[in-house]
């Protein structure tokens, strides 16, 4: 038989996935503390239980984009999707970006609803 | 006893929190001990994954300052008369096996807004209940004139890290 060898690449992704679902999990946390949510009116908004609520938090994995929607709906936000170029010159451990540097840097900004608006700001600054 | 602090947090993650595990400078010999319920060991002694479940948990309250009830809490003061306000405990189950890792919070005296959370015991169980023998123990832990020598010097290494880099930008 083959012996299966480790795929650094599949690693990478695999830690991506990790991290994505428990910076996303972590947002919808810190809404319900603002919102003086529990879990179990989370999981009543999702029309589930507070067992599977309280399953996903503990294992913070088996999300999938519909499911982030959901979640996100379910106390009030909105849910999108950023890429950056990969990041060449720092660490490893440093290539991950929080959202919450976007998220900040949206709200630096003015909270610009299109590029146009961005396009604005900018142009009334120069 | 001498101890060191071992930072848990990733450095960039945030300015005002961040999480260390204290290792008695003897660890390294008796880091293999299974039934320890100290927290350096009992990390130590955990598989790859639970460590990697543990750091995440630490960054993301370190970057939020609260998180799940499933990965960490402190106590209210409506708790066990309020005697474990000051505590922290993360947490990791596996299967039926919860894991944690107990400490307390502790404020630099040179800037009350950086805090940090120091690990002092572990616990491996299978019941959710909390053990709060492991809190007087990570209280006592943290009180021990060499380990508030050991944070003392931390704060201080670190106040003078933040100065000199306020230097560098101007």
């Amino acid at each position: 038989m083959p012996s299966q060898k480790p795929n650094p690449a599949k690693k990478k992704q695999e830690e991506l996935a990790r991290e994505i679902a428990y910076d996303f999990l972590a947002q919808i946390h810190v809404q319900m503390e603002a919102k003086n949510m529990k879990q179990k009116d989370l999981a009543k908004a999702l029309g589930t239980t507070e067992a599977y609520v309280s399953k996903v938090f503990s294992s913070a994995r088996n999300l999938t984009v519909t499911s982030m929607i959901q979640w996100a709906n379910a106390v009030e936000l909105t849910p999108t999707v950023v890429t950056y170029e990969n990041l060449d010159c720092v660490d490893e451990v440093d290539k991950y970006i929080s959202p919450h540097v976007f998220r900040c840097c949206w709200e630096k900004c003015e909270k610009p609803l299109s590029m146009a608006e961005i396009e604005d700001t900018f142009s009334t600054i120069h | 006893m001498e101890y060191e602090l071992e930072q848990k947090t990733k450095g960039k993650v945030s300015h005002h929190r961040a999480v260390f595990i204290l290792k008695k400078r003897d660890s390294e010999q008796t880091k293999n001990k299974k039934k320890s319920d100290d927290a350096w060991i009992g990390f130590f002694n955990l598989s790859e994954k639970g460590k990697e479940e543990f750091e995440k948990r630490m960054d993301k309250w370190a970057e939020n300052g609260t998180i799940p009830k499933q990965w960490g809490h402190s106590w209210d003061k409506d708790e066990k008369k309020g005697k474990y306000t000051d505590c922290f405990c993360f947490k990791y189950k596996k299967g039926r096996v919860h894991h944690r890792l107990y400490g307390v919070y502790i404020n630099d005296p040179g800037e009350p807004r950086y805090r940090i959370v120091l690990l002092c015991t572990y616990d491996k169980k299978t019941q959710n209940e909390t053990d709060f023998s492991k809190l007087d123990k990570a209280h006592k832990t943290a009180e021990l004139p060499e380990v508030l020598k050991c944070v003392s010097e931390f704060f201080k290494s670190r106040k003078n890290k933040v100065n000199s880099k306020k230097h560098q930008r101007r």
